[in-house]
């Protein structure tokens, strides 16, 4: 019997997915979403290809998260690593970010007795790797992008004056940078301020380095720093001037 | 022209200044409360002190040497306690010179005359 490994998604192979979703025997399905700019999903990439060997009854699958965009958007994607779990068409759950710890315990919630496996209690994380983890899942986070804003609230809909002014400072130098609301993650909110020594929000990293907040930011705008510092892939190309 | 700090001294304010003054010696301090400002926010909704937003002005030698991140973190340190507690310091905008850089930013905005 040949070892069930997770199905990597592409055009031939993209029906799958969607039979497998759709099954009547109510098969639990894990989707991994990945990008091949965000390096920390190789080790979220690791973890699904064991669990999908444990868990053989149920079906794994990896999928390119910019190149299925219909997909990603239908899951409500808008960062990878993310890991959704789904059961009989519902989600039953879902990871952001590397949290291993996390992605195996809720894929043994849901994929564990159909697969003959016991649960096995108290197999949580120790302090100390459950600390490890999670220092890896901020360093993850914050090399996501070149330039990575932790903000109050969407880039779209900034929750609070200071993180709307940051977000409109990098919009109007046309950065290009991505975000995560730390609104959605108690666990990153505080661990983030830990992690950094910084303790308010929001805060701006370039290749994963901390650079300030809003205050900081201004300037260095002012002065001229802060575009020096931004990498060359993070400027959006100037729009041409309209002639008329 | 609008008011930018409210009248009476409350305590957090004196103790911001109070800190400030020990550790950083500095030529210039400036602290206004923006409390005010942000007391309609949803954040805000069960706070009832008037003293959680600041926007503190320090100039000081001994930032002379230390980048933005680390002259900013020292003051965070000194007020690490009264952010992290229920109703206490909620944001603080720092903004953080040495004698040479205030002047040369007075320079700046001096009117030029006419």
């Amino acid at each position: 019997m040949s070892v069930e490994k997770a199905i990597q998604l592409s055009k031939e192979n993209e029906d799958e997915l969607r039979k497998a979703l759709e099954e009547k025997k109510g098969q639990e399905v894990v989707i991994y979403f990945w990008a091949d700019w965000a390096k920390e999903c190789e080790q979220v990439e690791s973890v699904i290809d064991d669990l999908a060997a444990k868990y053989s009854q149920s079906k794994f699958f990896k999928v390119e998260a910019e190149v299925f965009e219909e997909i990603s958007e239908a899951y409500d994607i808008s960062a990878v690593p993310t890991v959704i779990i789904a059961k009989k068409s519902k989600i039953v759950g879902r990871v952001d970010g590397v949290n291993v710890a996390e992605i195996v315990k809720q894929v043994a919630a849901a994929c564990a007795a159909a697969n003959g496996v016991e649960i096995q209690p108290g197999s949580a994380a120790s302090p100390a790797e459950f600390k490890q983890d999670l220092n890896t899942r901020l360093k993850g986070l914050i090399e996501r992008a070149p330039v990575m804003v932790f903000i109050k609230g969407t880039a779209a809909q900034p929750r609070c004056g200071f993180s709307k002014k940051i977000v409109g400072m990098l919009n109007e130098h046309s950065i290009k940078y991505g975000y995560f609301d730390i609104l959605t993650d108690e666990q990153v909110r505080q661990g983030l301020k830990e992690y950094s020594d910084w303790p308010t929000y929001p805060q701006l990293y370039i290749g994963g380095e901390l650079v300030g907040g809003v205050d900081i930011v201004a300037e260095m705008i002012e002065s001229g720093e802060l575009m020096e510092m931004i990498p060359e892939e993070a400027v959006a190309a100037a729009a041409s001037p309209v002639t008329n | 022209m609008s008011a930018k700090s409210i009248p009476t001294l409350g305590p957090m304010e004196q103790l911001i200044r109070e800190r400030i003054v020990d550790e950083c010696s500095p030529t210039e301090l400036t602290i206004e409360n923006e409390s005010h400002k942000h007391r309609h926010h949803a954040a805000m909704r069960d706070v009832t002190s008037t003293e959680t937003h600041f926007r503190v002005t320090v100039v000081a030698e001994m930032f002379s040497g230390k980048n933005r991140v680390a002259r900013q973190r020292l003051v965070y340190s000194l007020l690490k306690d009264e952010m992290a507690m229920e109703g206490g310091i909620h944001a603080l905008t720092l903004v953080t010179k040495t004698p040479e850089e205030y002047d040369a930013s007075l320079a700046k905005t001096k009117p030029s005359n006419v």
